[in-house]
C-alpha cells in the first residue's frame, strides 16, 4: 500500500509518499511560499529537483506535486491510483479527538472549530485535505492529530488555574503537542524493552536531535546488542 | 533593645512592637480600610484584643494612631517613644539593587521607588509608612527588610528567562521572588533544629499561605524560587495564577478584548483556587465542599497539590537531590490534608510522610517516618519576629 503524508502550513505543503511494505520515502518534498514566489523541492530517487513555479493555492501546488510523482522521469508511481490513502497532519484536535479518524465533513467542522487554538494551521490543514479529495477522490483520507496523544491526560492535570469559565467558554485548557511523536517513541520504546509497565518520558527537542538520537542507537544496538543500556544512559 | 516592625499595604497597615531581649511580642496589631471610611483599628495586648473604628485617612494618621496605642491608652505597652529604638518595614521589592536589608537612607528610598514598577500597589504604600515614621520618629534609625532580597543569590542561568534579552537590560525583567525574609528564616531554623550546618544540606521550603512559593537552599543560600517579576508567578495560590503557558494570557485577552492590567487584575484576584473551583481563595472553604461532591472544588484542590509536587520536584533536580522539605504559612501549618497530597506524589525520592505525625499543626514538628530518606518538617514562620532580627542584626552591624 503506498500512502501520502500531507503536511500544510498556511503557505507551504510539506509531502511524503511512502510504500508501506517496505516502509521506504518513495519521493518526499516541499512547495514553499504558496501565494506568492513559489517553489517546489522534489527529492526523488537520490536526487533533488527545485522547480520554480508561482501558485496561487494549495490545490495548485497539489498539482505540480502529482506531475512529479507521475513523471515518467523519476518512475515513482504510474497512476494517482496507486495512491490508497493520504494522512493529513492536524495539529489542533481540541477535546473532538483522541485519536486518528478518517475524514468525513463532520470531520472537517470539527477541525475548523479547533482553528482559533490553531489559527495558522487548521484552516491551511483543511485546504490540503479539499485538495486532495479533488485531486485523488479514490484515495482514503486520514487525519492524525498531534493533540490527540494528550486526550488522556486527566482534568488535575490539564486544568490551568485561571478562571474556570475560560474553559468552559473558550476551551482554556492544556492540550499538548508532538503527539503523533511521542505516541510512537512510547510504543517502540515498550517493544524495544519487552515491557509496557514502563513510566517514560520522552523529550522531543526540536527535528534535529530526535534524528541524532535514533541513529546513535542503530550504532549502538548493532556494537552492543542490548537496548534497556542504552535506553538508561541515553534519554534523549 | 525594642524594635516596631511596619508592614504597609496599600490601605492598610500591620504593626508589631517586640522586645529584642526576650524576642517577646509586646503589642501588635492593625488599621484596615486607610482612606475609606470606617476604617477599622485592632489592636492587641497582653492577650486581649481590642478593636476600634474612626476615620483614618492616611498612612502618617495611621501611624500616628499606633503610637497613641503604644503609649497612651488605657493599656500602654510601652511609657514613650524613646523606647523604640529602630523600626523596621517590610518592603515587597528590591529589585537587583538590594541583597539584604538595609538602613534606610535617601538614597536607599530611591532605590525603593525604582521598584516600583514590580510591586506598583506595595512599594508605594512602604514609602509612605517610611516617611511617615520619619515624621513622628525623627531621631530612630529605619531598617528596609526586603521580600526580594534572600532571592538576590540565584545564579543567572536561573534568573533569566527565555525572552528576548533586552527586556532584561532595559526593563529589569528577570525573576526576583518573594518570601526571602520567610524562607531565609525556615532554611536558618532547620539547620539549627537538625543540628546540622547549614552549607551541608539541600532544603526545599514551602511558603504556603494566601501567597505561596517554593524555594530551593542549597550551601545555604537561594538557588531558585517559585515567584518571578512579581509575586504572580510560580504556584497556584488563593486568587492567584501561578504559571501558565504564556498564550494562555494573550488568548484570553483576545476572547474577552481586555487590557494587561484587566487581565493582571483577573490572574491575581480571580483565578488560583478560587478561579478553578468558583468558591473562594480559601482552602479551608474548598475542602469543606470536597465531601460534599463538588467537583470543582475537588478539582481546585488536586491541581493546588500536583502543582506544588511538580515544583518540589523541580528543586529537587535544580540541586541534584534534597535532604529536607520545610512546610510553613498558614496552609503549610495547618494543611494535614494538602502536605498528605503533595507528599503522595514524592515516594520515588525518598519522601515517606506519618499520617499520625502528620495530623500536628501550627508548631515545630518532623512530619516524616523515621526512616524518610527525606526529613519533612514544619517550621512556623513568624514574619514580624524576622524583620525585626534582621532590623536588630543591621542595626549592631
Amino acid at each position: 500500500m503506498k500512502i501520502l503524508v500531507v503536511n500544510c502550513g498556511s503557505s507551504s505543503l510539506k509531502y511524503q509518499l511512502i510504500d508501506m511494505e517496505k516502509e521506504e520515502v518513495m519521493a518526499k518534498g516541499n512547495y514553499e511560499r504558496i501565494g506568492e514566489n513559489s517553489f517546489l523541492t522534489h527529492k526523488v530517487n537520490g536526487e533533488k529537483v527545485v522547480i520554480e513555479e508561482k501558485v496561487s493555492n494549495h490545490e495548485e501546488a497539489l498539482k505540480i506535486i502529482v506531475d512529479q510523482l507521475l513523471s515518467p522521469k523519476y518512475n515513482t508511481i504510474k497512476s494517482l491510483d496507486e495512491i490508497e490513502a493520504v494522512g493529513h497532519r492536524i495539529v489542533h484536535g481540541g477535546e473532538y479527538f483522541d485519536k486518528s479518524v478518517l475524514v468525513t465533513e463532520d470531520v472537517i467542522e470539527k477541525i475548523e472549530d479547533c482553528s482559533k487554538l490553531a489559527p495558522l494551521h487548521n484552516p491551511a490543514a483543511i485546504l490540503g485535505i479539499r485538495a486532495c479529495q479533488k485531486e485523488m477522490p479514490n484515495a482514503k483520507m486520514a487525519v492524525v492529530f498531534d493533540t490527540a496523544f494528550h486526550q488522556t491526560m486527566p482534568a488535575k492535570t490539564f486544568t490551568y488555574p485561571v478562571p474556570y469559565e475560560m474553559y468552559e467558554k473558550y476551551g482554556v485548557r492544556k492540550y499538548g503537542a508532538h503527539g503523533t511523536s511521542h505516541k510512537y517513541i512510547a510504543n517502540r520504546v515498550a517493544a524495544l524493552e519487552g515491557r509496557t509497565d514502563l513510566k517514560i518520558v520522552n523529550c522531543h527537542l526540536g527535528q534535529r536531535c530526535k534524528f541524532m538520537c535514533h541513529e546513535r542507537w542503530k550504532e549502538f544496538r548493532y556494537k552492543y546488542g542490548t537496548y534497556s543500556t542504552w535506553w538508561n544512559s541515553n534519554v534523549c | 533593645m525594642k524594635v516596631l516592625v511596619v508592614n504597609c499595604g496599600s490601605s492598610s497597615l500591620k504593626y508589631c512592637l517586640i522586645d529584642m531581649e526576650n524576642e517577646k511580642v509586646l503589642a501588635k496589631g492593625n488599621i484596615e480600610r486607610i482612606g475609606q471610611y470606617n476604617s477599622i483599628i485592632t489592636h492587641k495586648i497582653n492577650g486581649e484584643k481590642y478593636k476600634k473604628e474612626r476615620n483614618v485617612y492616611s498612612h502618617e494618621e495611621a501611624l500616628k494612631i499606633v503610637m497613641e496605642e503604644l503609649v497612651n491608652s488605657d493599656y500602654p505597652a510601652i511609657k514613650s517613644f524613646n523606647e523604640i529604638e529602630a523600626v523596621g518595614h517590610r518592603v515587597v521589592h528590591g529589585g537587583e539593587r538590594f541583597k539584604q536589608a538595609t538602613i534606610i537612607d535617601e538614597d536607599v528610598i530611591k532605590g525603593i521607588e525604582d521598584a516600583i514598577r514590580y510591586a506598583p500597589l506595595h512599594n508605594p504604600a512602604h514609602l509612605q509608612g517610611i516617611r511617615a515614621i520619619q515624621k513622628i520618629l525623627p531621631d530612630v534609625p529605619n531598617v528596609a527588610v526586603f521580600d526580594t532580597a534572600f532571592h538576590q543569590t540565584i545564579p543567572k542561568e536561573h534568573y533569566i528567562y527565555p525572552i528576548p534579552y533586552e527586556y532584561y537590560e532595559k526593563y529589569g525583567v528577570r525573576k526576583y521572588g518573594a518570601h526571602g525574609t520567610s524562607h531565609k528564616y525556615v532554611s536558618h531554623r532547620i539547620a539549627e533544629i537538625l543540628n546540622k550546618d547549614i552549607k551541608d544540606l539541600k532544603i526545599i521550603s514551602c511558603h504556603l499561605g494566601q501567597g505561596a512559593s517554593i524555594c530551593a537552599i542549597q550551601n545555604g543560600i537561594s538557588v531558585d524560587t517559585s515567584m518571578g517579576l512579581t509575586p504572580l508567578g510560580g504556584i497556584p495560590m488563593g486568587s492567584r495564577s501561578g504559571d501558565l503557558d504564556p498564550s494562555v494570557v494573550t488568548y484570553i485577552m483576545e476572547q474577552e478584548n481586555l487590557t494587561p492590567r484587566e487581565m493582571d487584575r483577573i490572574l491575581n484576584k480571580k483565578s488560583g483556587l478560587h478561579g478553578i473551583s468558583g468558591i473562594s481563595n480559601d482552602n479551608r472553604d474548598i475542602l469543606r465542599e470536597i465531601p460534599n461532591g463538588n467537583e470543582r472544588a475537588d478539582l481546585a484542590m488536586k491541581v493546588y497539590c500536583y502543582l506544588i509536587a511538580q515544583y518540589i520536584g523541580k528543586y529537587a533536580v535544580t540541586m541534584n537531590g534534597v535532604d529536607v522539605i520545610t512546610f510553613t504559612g498558614g496552609v503549610g501549618e495547618k494543611g494535614p490534608d494538602e502536605r498528605k497530597m503533595i507528599c503522595s506524589y514524592l515516594n520515588f525520592m525518598g519522601v515517606e510522610l506519618d499520617e499520625e505525625k502528620n495530623k500536628v499543626t501550627n508548631m515545630e514538628y518532623e512530619l516524616s517516618k523515621d526512616d524518610s530518606r527525606v526529613k519533612l518538617w514544619i517550621v512556623p514562620t513568624e514574619e514580624e519576629l524576622i524583620i525585626a532580627k534582621e532590623t536588630n542584626e543591621i542595626i549592631n552591624k
